[in-house]
């Protein structure tokens, strides 16, 4: 396994160093002699850089990142945007809202795009909530929409997770009678669960018709990663629906969470709406031109989600060997019930330079979200995995 | 929308509504969001600078993020899976080096998506349906369009005939207010207030309007020259209610990248940090902001070289007969005795795109931007041709 561990290394370095002479080779202005001369904070790159053995870096298993990043022809765009001094322009949207219509084969009319999904999401409950008119959200989920309503003093109603550990769908319409804005994250953020196209569809009719005001914003962060045949983006609805609102972002599976790009599908009435109060100027011109290019690649997509499928199967049955269960996770980020308080098992795995996930009330206390790595990562966390929750001592020493 | 759509698609709606590139790429970004308001969103395209066009417009630094900056934003991009907290130098680090470059502490600073976020921020923090907004006319509207959305009422103090903010003018309108919006130096006039004219102003608002916060923008800092202006940030570090803003889209030449900053009292800098984005700042930029801190002799290089230039340009102006205001910034303001538009229209002919209308002085003034020495050179012939005058200093033909 240390042989093994070795060669990817070997790889993951040659792959850093294609990638450092690309870079020097691409039109970004600078001879090569300029930046070997440069002695500036160099470390970025490198310390965080997959190339280094386990020890000698942070394992982050805590913001559901994709550890690989951008891919070489997303690099190649970001450079190609800060040519000839452009990066010194304000942007433009960089082509980004076309790109993604036409990826998803929707008008672009239907596209709006933000800093991080995170952005619409917060303009979505500024406009679609108000003091009178509440969010509905499960508990636990994505916290964005839940705190902007707190910093704005708009009223949230968290609905608990049902018996299964999945947003509970049916008290959720329940409560949106009403309501401004109805939040589902599906799949679910922190536990990982998924609604399939059918209890998706049948929960939007329901709230259409008893509660057609109510803005229904569907949050599709993980949709990429999803593997569960059941599942379907509300994409196509969202375009036609004016009270349907399906977000995704370039932030998982695109591998481009330092980005900040994120968009939206939605009837053009909703787009303009939040348009009135969206906040311009956010955005970077070497993120809105990646995405452009990130979004046509599919293969990457694929070679990427096949890649957490098979680190996020090693992990779950890692734990269920212990006897550890987990939830039924279609994301790249696992919640599994521990026993511990998640954190005392943060600590834990703090001693041992691997971040793992926040709080989760009221899952606090024996669930921790964990979040999926390379293949290699992650064989070597659950060896401290084990250590910190006192099993899989035999297995460590094998 | 209306304005949004005639500003996008042309003036005559009898026409297909096919977007008007060469207008969005004459006036550039900067001018969109001005014109139609902060809160356009990123729906324009804009074309980086067509070959032999020279983008006088938008008060960007012609060449771009150069040396230390551009080589951390090529690094920064590899490692953009993460988010921007999970690299180094992070957001963590790069609010240290901002504080430290002030001999303060990190909770004196806010980092932001450019300062624009902290300029339509302010609004939503601090100005209400009972709390009104003080600006001058004219200045940066960002913050007025917030507002405006906010239902604040928004007093615009004109500026006087040398174009100097009316500070005694918006101290007397500050009874009760939420917000003054002070640009110093000021855009589109380009002139600045000194230090004790500055103390002077920050005094009698605190007396007579107590609750009443001051927001002094100093996005031309770095290009001052007057030696009587000192920036406000170490009266706001010190005084509750009193804020900074800066920003890398100027004098360091990142306006694509998105990076600003706050600088002030820690109840303020909280305040305001409640409505940032999530992750606003993007992981590349960050790293870029840190190294262009980090870059000596960069700031006055570029101070000189755009002093320069703009001299060569006002001699130009001058010696005609034209009156150019003191400009302290990367643009001048000129009074050329005719509308904005005409002159505008007049260099667009010759591929040379100027500022927008600042309204009440489109009338007789123009804004330009100043770009590099030789593309100054190549447009005061422009210029001397589109006003009829002949090209009698400085302007040398290459």
């Amino acid at each position: 396994m240390r042989d093994s561990r070795k060669e990817t290394m070997k790889q993951d370095h040659q792959t850093e160093v294609s990638r450092r002479s690309f870079m020097k080779t691409t039109g970004i202005g600078l001879s090569a002699a300029a930046i070997m001369a440069y002695d500036g904070p160099r470390s970025l790159a490198r310390a965080w850089s997959l190339a280094l053995p386990q020890e000698q870096r942070p394992m982050l298993l805590h913001n559901n990142e994709n550890p690989l990043g951008p891919g070489e022809r997303v690099l190649r765009s970001m450079n190609e945007a800060l040519s000839d001094g452009r990066g010194g322009r304000y942007p433009g949207n960089g082509g980004l809202p076309a790109a993604i219509a036409k990826a998803q084969g929707i008008p672009q009319r239907n596209v709006m795009i933000g800093n991080g999904s995170t952005q619409l999401l917060r303009s979505a409950t500024q406009v679609f909530t108000s003091p009178t008119k509440p969010l509905v959200t499960g508990a636990p989920s994505y916290e964005e929409c839940t705190q902007y309503a707190n910093v704005i003093g708009h009223p949230v109603e968290e609905i608990p997770l049902d018996d299964n550990m999945t947003l509970d769908l049916d008290k959720m319409a329940d409560a949106a009678q009403g309501a401004g804005m109805v939040f589902l994250n599906n799949p679910n953020n922190p536990t990982g669960t998924l609604h399939g196209a059918e209890a998706v569809g049948r929960f939007i009719e329901r709230v259409r018709s008893e509660s057609p005001d109510t803005m229904i914003v569907v949050d599709e962060a993980y949709h990429d990663y999803v593997t569960d045949p059941g599942h379907e983006t509300q994409v196509q609805r969202a375009i036609t629906d004016t009270h349907v609102i399906v977000a995704r972002t370039f932030s998982k599976a695109h591998g481009m969470a330092g980005m900040r790009i994120g968009w939206i599908a939605a009837h053009p009435d909703a787009i303009s709406t939040m348009r009135r109060w969206h906040l311009g100027l956010t955005l970077n011109i070497p993120a809105m031109m990646g995405a452009a290019t990130s979004i046509a690649d599919s293969r990457r997509i694929e070679e990427e989600v096949a890649r957490n499928t098979a680190a996020r199967a090693y992990t779950t049955d890692w734990f269920k060997l212990h006897g550890i269960e987990s939830t039924d996770s279609q994301c790249n980020f696992i919640f599994v019930r521990t026993g511990m308080r998640a954190q005392e098992f943060r600590a834990g795995c703090a001693q041992r330079n691997i971040k793992v996930g926040r709080n989760f009330p009221p899952y606090q206390d024996a669930w921790a979200r964990i979040s999926i790595s390379t293949m290699e990562d992650m064989q070597f966390a659950t060896k401290s995995f084990g250590e910190v929750l006192g099993v899989g001592a035999e297995a460590a020493a094998a | 929308m209306s304005l949004s759509r005639r500003a996008l698609f042309g003036g005559s709606g009898a026409l297909a509504p096919v977007p008007n590139i060469a207008l969005i790429t004459a006036r550039g970004r900067e001018a969109l969001v001005d014109e139609l308001g902060p809160l356009a969103g990123e729906n324009s395209v804009i074309a980086p600078p067509q070959d032999g066009e020279i983008r006088i417009s938008s008060n960007e630094n012609p060449y771009g993020p150069t040396g230390p900056a551009l080589v951390a934003l090529g690094e920064g991009f590899m490692v953009a899976g993460r988010y921007p907290t999970n690299t180094q130098p992070n957001m963590r680090d790069l609010t240290e080096a901002i504080a430290k470059k002030f001999d303060t502490d990190p909770g004196n600073v806010v980092l932001a998506a450019g300062s624009s976020e902290l300029l339509q921020n302010a609004p939503h923090a601090f100005t209400n349906k009972d709390k009104h907004l003080v600006t001058a006319s004219p200045s940066y509207r960002s913050p007025q369009g917030v507002a405006q959305y906010l239902g604040a009422e928004v007093k615009a103090i004109p500026v006087d005939g040398a174009g100097k903010l009316d500070l005694d003018g918006m101290a007397d309108a500050a009874g009760g207010a939420g917000l003054l919006f002070v640009c110093n130096p000021n855009n589109p006039t380009s002139t600045v207030h000194s230090s004790g004219e500055i103390r002077a102003f920050v005094a009698r608002v605190r007396s007579n309007s107590p609750d009443a916060v001051i927001h002094f923008d100093e996005a031309y800092h770095e290009y001052v020259t007057d030696p009587a202006y000192e920036s406000a940030a170490e009266l706001a570090i010190n005084t509750p209610g009193v804020f900074v803003t800066r920003t890398f889209s100027k004098c360091y030449g990142m306006a694509g990248i998105r990076i600003g900053y706050g600088v002030g009292h820690p109840d303020t800098m909280r305040t305001l940090s409640r409505y940032s984005l999530t992750f606003d700042t993007n992981t590349p930029g960050v790293a870029a902001a840190y190294a262009a801190l980090h870059d000596d002799g960069f700031v006055p290089r570029e101070r000189d070289r755009n002093t320069a230039a703009k001299q060569m340009t006002m001699n130009f102006f001058r010696s005609a007969g034209f009156q150019v205001m003191d400009s302290q910034t990367n643009f001048i303001f000129v009074d050329i005795g005719r509308t904005a538009k005409s002159f505008r229209d007049g260099c667009a002919e010759h591929n040379v795109r100027v500022g927008r209308d600042f309204p009440p002085m489109n009338e007789t003034h123009a804004r330009i931007s100043i770009g590099t020495m030789e593309e100054m050179q190549r447009a005061i012939p422009v210029f001397a041709g589109v006003l009829g005058v002949p090209t009698n200093s400085g302007g040398r033909r290459q």
